[in-house]
């Protein structure tokens, strides 16, 4: 049933696209390649527990962060290294918008997998929309802040900080899951964890208004 | 940015934090000298907790360094490399914890230790000047380290622990290298710095590629945290203008 979600759910998209300009149509193009991601990653991350079933690898905790952040990521890797675009900060945006839509597509799967009704369904879906999908939309955010701050760097160190910026959220990724699989303090920490970089990611973004230079500050 | 003329007792306190972290560090090298053999559960957690505060306190230093001093890519890169070292560490650990048994090798933390040699490569290029020397003057690094490689996956066969072993040789080469070219010997404590870390992941790796491995391989922890708490002081000597 993935495939026809995603189907459905990004094809109209597709129509909304063709009406929108600069910005917003990057933005919504973004979100649609988190959907698409979210399929492909699906598919490989299938295969890959099949594959590892025998093992006493964390499938959830040691493979799918390294596939899910690297398809989610990978138009940033492909503006970048392939044609050289630059954007602005606005690249936090576009990368957090990839990571929300793979969310979208992930939160299906969860729900209709767990098959839950009633009150327990809305919490469940609430509490992943508040965090999982939270998570994810910051780690793709984090590598697209961070090629945003380096772009001053030289061009012949840009593939080091791209797959640097990619095992950050890779850590993070991984540390979450691991955590938010068990009990106690880890889990609670986990849980907190997608909104403290959201408001984090925040603060950096707007951080010129919030802190802005003397002299703009006297205008 | 440039605020030098803000108080300087903060550097103070750092390194002298730094000095700390480096004479505790020396002592659990010496703790494995000593045992030669497998070392208690104790040793291991002291050692992980010291390697954690020991790469924390590097990317703290060069954060702040950065930030008091103003740009400088060498920082801007320590900060990074440190900071997902921490990172793949704290994931490391908490697997230890929470799972109760070793990770497999390679895994996602062996993944963000690659990433660390990235961003050190890249801080060791685009912060130091590149000297005369040919790039041949490091072949005698890279060719021993890339033959060991090799040879390890000759003789233990192509599985994921010989193949991540060589790409480990491979970045330690590249490292070494890199620090080489850029005359990172004028900046010897990042020099020791950087020859530790590389000595670290080396020994890491064959201690989980090698069937039974020597017990100097046991010296990989206590060696991680010397590299950080050195990396720590040379990044705190650079920003204030001394030879890293």
């Amino acid at each position: 049933m993935i495939l026809e979600f995603y189907l459905a759910a990004s094809l109209p998209l597709f129509f909304l696209l063709v009406f929108l300009e600069g910005g917003q149509r990057r933005v919504l193009a973004f979100l649609v390649w988190g959907l698409t991601a979210g399929v492909i990653s699906y598919y490989v991350n299938y295969h890959l527990y099949l594959a590892l079933a025998a093992s006493t690898l964390l499938p959830e905790v040691t493979m799918a962060p390294v596939v899910e952040e690297f398809m989610k990521a990978l138009p940033l890797f492909v503006l970048l290294l392939v044609f050289g675009r630059r954007y602005s900060k606005e690249l936090l945006v576009l990368a957090m918008a990839s990571g929300f839509g793979f969310a979208i597509l992930e939160n299906y799967v969860f729900v209709t997998h767990f098959a839950l009704e009633g009150a327990g369904a809305i919490a469940y879906a609430v509490m992943r929309g508040v965090t999982t999908s939270v998570m994810h939309g910051c780690m793709t955010a984090i590598i697209g802040f961070g090629i945003f701050l380096t772009y001053g760097f030289s061009r012949r160190s840009l593939p080091s900080i791209l797959f640097g910026l990619y095992t950050v959220a890779v850590m993070i990724h991984a540390l979450y899951n691991l955590l938010v699989g068990h009990t106690g303090v880890g889990r609670l920490l986990a849980i907190d964890l997608p909104l403290l970089l959201f408001v984090l990611l925040l603060v950096a973004y707007n951080w010129d208004v919030l802190f802005p230079k003397p002299a703009e500050a006297g205008e | 940015m440039n605020v030098a003329g803000s108080p300087r007792f903060a550097d103070t306190l750092l390194r002298g934090a730094v000095l700390a972290l480096f004479v505790v560090s020396l002592g659990l090298l010496g703790a494995v000298v000593l045992v030669r053999g497998t070392m208690p559960a104790a040793y291991t957690d002291i050692g992980n907790a010291t390697q954690l505060v020991a790469s924390g306190a590097a990317a703290a230093t060069a954060a702040w360094s950065y930030y008091r001093r103003g740009p400088d890519m060498l920082l801007v890169h320590g900060a990074f490399a440190a900071g997902t070292w921490t990172l793949a560490n704290a994931f490391w650990y908490a697997y230890f914890i929470l799972i109760g048994e070793g990770l497999n090798y390679p895994t996602v933390a062996d993944l963000g230790f690659a990433g660390v040699f990235l961003f050190l490569i890249a801080g060791l290029q685009e912060g130091l000047a590149r000297n005369r020397l040919s790039v041949l003057a490091a072949v005698p690094i890279a060719l021993p380290l890339l033959g060991a490689g090799l040879g390890l996956v000759a003789v233990l066969g192509a599985n994921a622990k010989t193949l991540t072993t060589l790409v480990v040789f491979t970045l330690s080469a590249a490292l070494l290298s890199s620090a080489l070219l850029r005359s990172a010997h004028r900046h010897p404590v990042l020099f020791a710095a950087t020859v530790v870390f590389s000595l670290t992941h080396i020994l890491n790796s064959l201690d989980s590629t090698l069937p039974d491995p020597p017990w100097v391989t046991n010296a990989a922890g206590a060696l991680a945290a010397i590299s950080f708490s050195l990396f720590a002081i040379a990044y705190l000597r650079h920003a204030g203008g001394e030879p890293a």
